[in-house]
């Protein structure tokens, strides 16, 4: 038994342990991304760093015996900046994208690849009810949209981008009437919204499936007055019409003719409602019920900032703090022309099935670019807690794409590869013949199956507890669908 | 073009190694000696059939650089990049060389199959710079200009070069007339082996009545080969940098032919050897004309030689002769029974294990691989740690660039080393010891090994060591070119056949280490420091040195010098002493502007703290470190943000990968200098360096990561301004080709030598006219500058 000081409490360690233990054992949550118990310490990713209080030096507490009397930090500055150090240097040789360009891109963030990949399984509805929960007006943007998304889609660079936008407008018009979704048990509390165009309908429509009381105010006699200015044959009324229509059946009551400033003042919106989002260009003094949406000209852009505010809105009637402006990311950026190929032919899949239908076939043309652990990968959750900016500044040229690898339904990514040595440990330790192993050294080491065996080969029995193991997605199920 | 691929041959090797991990390393060498490379269907049949996973067998091959997983041609050419080559211009040798054999730019191997160039890190013949090693060959001071003719030579002579190693040495009188020749490597480098070859034949064709005798190092590396003849009643004359064909009238100076017939024959042969050997354009620098003795004495009288006691004098073959100079006297001691009489005449009292701790202890000895560990308590470390079989390894991987004196001292004082183990063995209750020596070091492993057979057929390795109940075996075991083998826990990991990365301590090897039992590693070094300590008692050591570093350090002397080599000093000399006392200052009458000690993992030390004792706790409180006893000097011309950019791109290179810090971090820092050196810094990068750098110092998990900051810290620390200079785009010390501009003053005189000079047209002719630079087709060459007879061209 060892007495250790973690951040000041005093643990009783036991026999044998380290200081990882300890600070579990006092309660303090110790990042690991190379330690899996039945593998043993490997001190690769050095992340679990905590300060010696005596020396003052940075110990790898995964591997540091706890001798009596030791005093540790496990959340000092000293120790979160370099945490903060190793984070940037494994996202400098990340070579991956959490979320793909394309819904990261995206004003609104619809789930493109998700969706993309409903219509390839004939799962068309789902496909149709994530555009609409995403976009909110799916269809008229299908048809008024700039799409960013096919500006970045890394297939752009190797035959030409993915119709996005042609897909969601498709899928929206074919469904065009579907059922609301179930309403959630009311809140309690009600939101006034200024405006009624796409960004304060946007707003509303969040906040309605959030279960506020919503209703919004519009000085023109019609929902949607400047998307109406546009013609007809590009945009015919019918379709604002029919998304309007989705939105008013969540319970949202759309008040036209009703100038605020004029007909009532904010101040008694103040007093009739908990909070009030101003989507429209109304000066007002600043107040902490005021949530500002913007009616941006890009339309697509006013739907994401209608959003944006009502989840502010939202955290504050639930006495929460204002969520992120932006979660984060590791990007891949533009792909060079040598990594093109690697990247795009391995992950393109034959067409299969009905030629006929167009938007399944586009469809097919996805590459998934979106990372197959977006949430459950500990390199992303880690550089969020450790406040690192949505994107960091590479100070490497980013590594060149490799190939996955792939054989049933595991995944291989060496691009997301920290080198922690999980899957080499634990397929030596199965016994795998052919097993998994480093190769090389420094920043050319790379982990795969030795002597030239497959994956299958390398990972062999383990090849289960290897995915669930490895801290990334370097190794993860292909079905996997994590939701951000 | 590689020898024919053949299993059974393969099944051969491993029959021969054994299996297991153990022999992982030993079966790899043997794979690659036979096919030049390591074919990967031999590797697989590693893998099947000799108890070693093909997870290890393939992370092991593909660690070590010295492996090759592509076919080779018949001839390795290995370019050395060390900091002393690096500093006087190995990338243009390499460069020559890769256009000599046509190669494109991905190329290693010429068309024929014949060579295969390959740059390493460190061949360890820094006073030979720039070195270039041929199969078993080190050719010295090649000039990007004479490597045709290095290669003819090479291609000339092979046959005769692999034949062997010089081994042992030559029977003859034990009085009388001698002539000694250094065959250290540097010296066989420098021509040596030629020098002996004629000698013999001298001596057959006169009937001189001589004995030649091969020496170790002298440690006056900068006058290879050195030749002495030593006649009876000792005087001595020494003669440098020697020519084959300066042999016979050297020789006939001293020894005149005994009749008039060999006489005539002299005078006629003597006049045609000049005739047909004098040649231009020598693939090896050579001067005739010999400083004579005195500058020898020079530069070994400030010197105190301990672990390379009888420098020059001893031949590093002859066992009887080290007996003779009380080799082995403390090893008797330590094995004779205690309370007994005195082994020997003159020797000590017997002592045990515990009085040998001691008497090191008193000693005050520390490591000498770097960290300065004391050394009596590791021995008593692993004296009390609990385990049956105890090992003690002398660590030989040195891989610092600049760094030589354990290759020295492993060939020079060979029996020294051995003895060293030995009472280290009775102390520390080991039973077998492993010599682990750098694969690029041929002549150390070759001498190790035939000092070890040697020693067994005298009894003083075996079963018995010198009939005492002292059981003790000795091997040698070649590394593969990974500087991190020298750090212990990777050393033994590398043994154990296993990839080589560094784990925490503790537990140390003392505790668990080979093969998870207690374990010594110990530098050459060190090693080599122990018989004198035991001959001569602790306090003639402590005697010596500063407060808390005792006795003497070898440092391997390079750089811009002009008496390079292997010095030995006592501890706490400053640093303006060695340069100037020892080494005889700058050379080429430049000023003495840094020295880099310890390796890449050092730091550079500016002319300013010139005052600064070299011993541990200095070198530490600077920001360098003793290191492996790298000294390497720079003078005014090198620029040190250029000098750090090639110290990181070392430890870059030679991290092992295991921890991000290490990995990444020194990649960062090697990005962001890279950028000064090209011009493409700004004021933000050097904060970034030096947060980056403080990171890896901190966050590393070995020695490595954690000292390989120290150039840059140290850097910034003394020459900061050279490091704002290239932020804003400009080198003080001209030598970063991409921030210098050429321009030319109105003195110029309209020759046209500039413009027919320059390489890429960016000179127009401008006949009786100012000539003018454009810079955007400026390729930095320099022809400009040193082609203008009136100085008119300015570089800034």
């Amino acid at each position: 038994m060892a007495k250790i000081t973690v951040n000041g409490t005093v643990v009783d360690a036991p026999e044998g342990a380290t200081l990882l233990d300890a600070a579990r054992l006092a309660g303090a949550e110790v990042p690991t991304l190379c330690y899996l118990k039945e593998a043993g310490a490997l001190t690769s990713c050095m992340i679990c760093v905590v300060r010696d209080a005596a020396t003052g030096r940075l110990l790898p507490s995964c591997a540091t015996a706890a001798t009596d009397g030791m005093s540790v930090e496990t959340d000092c500055a000293e120790v979160r900046a370099a945490r903060r150090e190793v984070l940037l240097m494994l996202l400098n040789e990340h070579a991956g994208d959490c979320g793909a360009p394309c819904s990261r891109i995206c004003p609104a963030g619809l789930n493109i690849p998700r969706m993309l990949r409903e219509t390839q399984q004939e799962r068309r509805a789902d496909a149709a009810r994530r555009a609409r929960n995403d976009l909110i007006f799916p269809a008229v943007l299908g048809r008024v949209c700039t799409a960013p998304c096919e500006r970045v889609c890394h297939r752009g660079q190797y035959d030409g981008p993915v119709g996005i936008r042609a897909t969601h407008c498709a899928l929206a018009e074919e469904f065009l009437r579907m059922a609301a979704p179930e309403r959630p048990a009311p809140s309690g509390k009600s939101v006034a919204v200024v405006g009624a165009g796409l960004a304060g309908l946007s707003a509303a429509c969040v906040c309605a499936r959030l279960g506020h009381a919503c209703r919004v105010y519009e000085k023109a006699d019609r929902a949607c007055p400047g998307l109406r200015a546009l013609p007809a044959e590009k945009l015919p009324p019918e379709i604002i019409d029919a998304e309007v229509a989705a939105v008013a059946a969540l319970g949202v009551e759309i008040l036209t003719g009703n100038t605020v400033g004029a007909d009532l003042t904010l101040d008694a919106l103040l007093r009739e409602h908990d909070a009030v989002i101003v989507a429209c260009a109304l000066e007002h003094e600043k107040h902490p019920k005021f949530f500002d949406a913007v009616e941006e000209q890009l339309h697509v852009r006013a739907v994401g900032s209608g959003k944006r505010a009502a989840r502010r809105a939202d955290a504050f009637l639930c006495g929460l703090p204002a969520p992120p402006e932006a979660v984060f990311h590791s990007v891949l950026g533009k792909l060079a022309p040598a990594d093109t190929e690697p990247f795009a032919v391995e992950r393109k899949r034959p067409p299969a099935g009905d030629a006929a239908d167009a938007a399944r076939r586009e469809a097919e043309r996805c590459l998934h670019c979106d990372c197959l652990k977006q949430v459950s990968c500990k390199l992303r959750l880690y550089a969020e807690e450790h406040g690192l900016a949505p994107q960091i500044r590479r100070s490497l040229p980013r590594p060149v794409v490799e190939p996955a690898e792939r054989f049933g339904n595991v995944v291989f990514e060496p691009g997301k590869c920290v080198k922690c040595g999980v899957c080499v440990e634990l397929t030596r330790i199965a016994g795998v013949p052919a097993g998994m192993t480093f190769t090389g050294r420094g920043m050319d080491s790379r982990v795969r199956a030795a002597l030239g065996a497959l994956l299958e080969a390398g990972l062999g029995d383990a090849a289960a507890a290897c995915v669930r193991a490895c801290p990334t997605a370097a190794l993860a199920f292909a079905d996997a669908e994590e939701t951000p | 073009m590689n020898p024919e691929f053949s299993m059974e041959e393969v099944d051969q090797i491993i029959a021969e190694c054994g299996a297991g991990g153990d022999a992982l390393l030993p079966i790899l060498h043997a794979l690659q000696r036979r096919f030049r490379y390591l074919p990967e269907e031999a590797l697989r049949r590693v893998a099947e059939t000799a108890g070693i996973s093909a997870a290890a067998v393939h992370s092991t091959a593909t660690f070590y650089p010295h492996f090759r997983l592509r076919p080779a041609g018949r001839h390795i050419i290995s370019v050395c990049d060390g900091t002393a080559c690096h500093l006087k211009g190995s990338l243009a040798v390499n460069d020559a060389i890769a256009e000599e054999l046509g190669l494109g730019p991905d190329e290693d191997t010429d068309s024929g199959g014949l060579f295969t160039l390959q740059k390493v890190r460190c061949l360890g013949c820094c006073t030979l710079a720039p070195a270039v090693q041929i199969g078993r060959v080190t050719y010295g001071h090649v000039r990007p200009g004479g490597v045709a003719a290095m290669l003819d030579d090479y291609l000339a002579h092979a046959e005769q070069h692999e034949q062997g190693l010089p081994g042992g040495g030559a029977e003859a009188p034990e009085d009388g007339p001698e002539i000694r020749v250094g065959l250290g490597s540097c010296c066989v480098a420098g021509g040596s082996e030629e020098v002996r070859r004629a000698l013999e034949e001298t001596r057959a064709r006169y009937r001189i009545n001589v004995r030649i005798k091969q020496v170790g190092c002298i440690g006056v590396c900068h006058l290879t080969p050195l030749m002495e003849v030593v006649l009876p009643g000792g005087a001595s004359h020494t003669y440098a940098k020697v020519r084959p064909e300066d042999v016979p009238s050297l020789v006939l100076a001293h020894f005149p032919p005994p009749r008039p017939v060999e006489k005539a024959r002299a005078r006629v042969f003597s006049w045609l050897e000049r005739l047909y050997t004098d040649r231009e354009d020598r693939p090896l620098e050579r001067h005739a004309g010999a400083p004579g003795a005195s500058v020898v004495e020079d530069y070994v009288g400030v010197q105190r030689r301990i672990a390379t006691e009888h420098s020059g004098e001893s031949d590093p073959t002859d066992l009887a002769e080290y007996i003779r100079h009380g080799g082995f006297s403390a090893l008797r001691r330590c094995l004779a029974p205690l309370g007994g009489p005195a082994p020997g005449a003159g020797d000590g009292p017997p002592l045990d294990a515990p009085a040998i701790i001691d008497e090191i202890m008193r000693a005050g000895l520390r490591g000498r691989g770097g960290a300065g560990f004391p050394t009596a308590r590791k021995w008593l470390e692993v004296r009390n740690a609990p385990g049956g079989e105890k090992y003690v390894i002398c660590n030989g991987d040195e891989g610092d660039p600049g760094a030589f004196m354990d290759r020295m001292i492993l060939e020079s004082y060979t029996h020294r080393v051995l003895e060293g183990m030995l009472i280290a063995s009775v102390a520390a209750g080991a039973r077998r010891g492993i010599f682990y020596i750098r694969a690029e070091y041929p002549l150390a492993v070759a001498r190790v090994r035939a000092a070890i057979d040697r020693c067994a057929a005298a009894g003083l390795l075996g079963d018995r060591v010198l009939g005492s109940s002292h059981a003790f075996h000795a091997e040698v075991r070649e590394g593969a070119g990974a500087f991190v083998c020298g750090e212990e826990t990777a050393l033994i990991a590398s043994l154990e056949g296993v990839r080589p990365v560094p784990r925490i301590r503790p537990p140390f090897p003392a505790h668990r280490g080979f093969h998870g039992m207690p374990t010594l590693v110990n530098n050459v070094e060190t090693l080599a420091m122990v018989p004198w300590i035991i001959r001569n008692g602790a306090g003639a050591f402590a005697a010596l040195g500063t407060e808390g570093s005792k006795g003497t350090k070898v440092f391997s002397l390079a750089g811009k010098i002009r008496r390079g080599g292997l010095i030995e000093v006592p501890m706490g000399m400053t640093v303006r002493r060695i340069v100037e006392e020892v080494g005889g200052g700058v050379a080429d009458g430049r000023a003495f502007k840094a020295v880099q000690v310890g390796g890449p993992s050092g730091g550079c030390i500016p002319a300013a703290m010139g005052d600064l004792p070299v011993d541990y706790e200095a070198l530490a409180g600077a920001g360098s470190m003793m290191g492996s006893g790298g000294f390497v000097v720079m003078d005014d011309a090198d620029c040190m943000v250029e000098m750090t950019r090639y110290f990181l791109s070392f430890t870059q290179l030679e991290s092992c990968g295991k921890c991000v810090p290490c990995r990444v971090g020194t990649r960062q820092l090697l990005e962001i200098l890279e950028r000064l050196c090209a011009g493409r810094g700004t004021p933000e990068d050097l904060a970034e360096l030096e947060r980056l750098a403080h990171a890896v110092k901190k966050q590393s998990l070995c020695g490595l990561g954690r000292t390989a900051p120290n150039p840059v810290l140290t850097g910034l620390a003394h020459f900061r301004e050279e490091f704002e200079a290239h932020a804003r785009g400009k080198c003080p010390a001209k030598k970063c080709k991409a921030l210098l501009s050429y321009t030319i003053t109105e003195d110029c005189i309209g020759c046209t030598k500039c413009a027919q000079r320059c390489p890429s047209g960016a000179i127009a002719h401008a006949p009786h006219g100012v000539h003018v630079v454009e810079m955007e087709k400026c390729v930095r060459c320099n022809a400009c500058f040193e082609v203008c007879p009136v100085n008119a061209v300015r570089v800034d």
